[in-house]
């Protein structure tokens, strides 16, 4: 779990770094949840046109637990 | 509290770009400028993740340069506008890095399109060989 909700801005080489990130330890088998995006960094994000792809995300680290108990099963 | 266009006009902050650390230092105090300014919240962030991309793009690719942030006015709505230059390789066709998708380094391609829908006006002067300037407009809304 990733939990991003101390960031103030993810410009395009943040959420980069975060995609990278993300992608480098699905390949090791891990299950990947990025949590707490601001609401406002959201919309910066997607003005900016950034997405996370096919990354789960979750509101806070209660969902993001949640989700990944739900995949582990 | 919202300031007046006239009472802000003219303030000015000047920060030279050289590391990572300046591109924080940059959209903190673009952040606090916009929020004297009376934007807000989420209008501080648009301006904050503005100059961290137009500040990202000086260290790839002209690796230093410089931010002006300033206060302006237009009307009654007081504003803020965003100077980001380098001595850079400049940019050899302005027309094509506007087009959404297109990159040269390794980003997502978003740069100059990206930055431009999060701002209000948007203008890119570029002499290859000399450097570029990148200059945002953003008016607070009542």
């Amino acid at each position: 779990m990733i939990d991003v909700s101390v960031l103030d801005v993810l410009d395009s080489f943040a959420t980069r770094t975060l995609q990278d990130a993300a992608e480098m330890l699905s390949l090791r088998g891990v299950k990947v949840v990025i949590v707490g995006i601001q609401p406002e960094v959201a919309f910066a994000m997607v003005q900016l046109g950034l997405t996370l792809g096919d990354i789960a995300t979750a509101l806070d680290l209660d969902e993001g637990l949640a989700l990944l108990d739900e995949r582990i099963g | 509290m919202h300031a007046t266009a006239e009472g802000i006009v003219g303030r000015e902050d000047r920060i030279p770009i050289r590391s990572e650390v300046d591109i924080v230092e940059a959209r903190n105090r673009g952040r606090d400028l916009a929020r004297e300014a009376g934007f807000r919240s989420t209008d501080q962030t648009l301006i904050a993740t503005a100059i961290s991309e137009v500040t990202r793009n000086i260290i790839r690719y002209a690796e230093e340069g410089e931010v002006i942030l300033r206060l302006t006015g237009k009307g009654s709505r007081p504003g803020i506008v965003v100077v980001a230059m380098d001595s850079g390789p400049g940019i050899p066709d302005i027309e094509q890095a506007l087009e959404d998708g297109y990159t040269t380094g390794r980003s997502l391609g978003l740069g100059l399109p990206g930055m431009r829908r999060l701002m209000d006006e948007f203008q890119v002067e570029s002499e290859v060989g000399e450097g570029t300037t990148v200059t945002m407009w953003k008016w607070t809304t009542r």
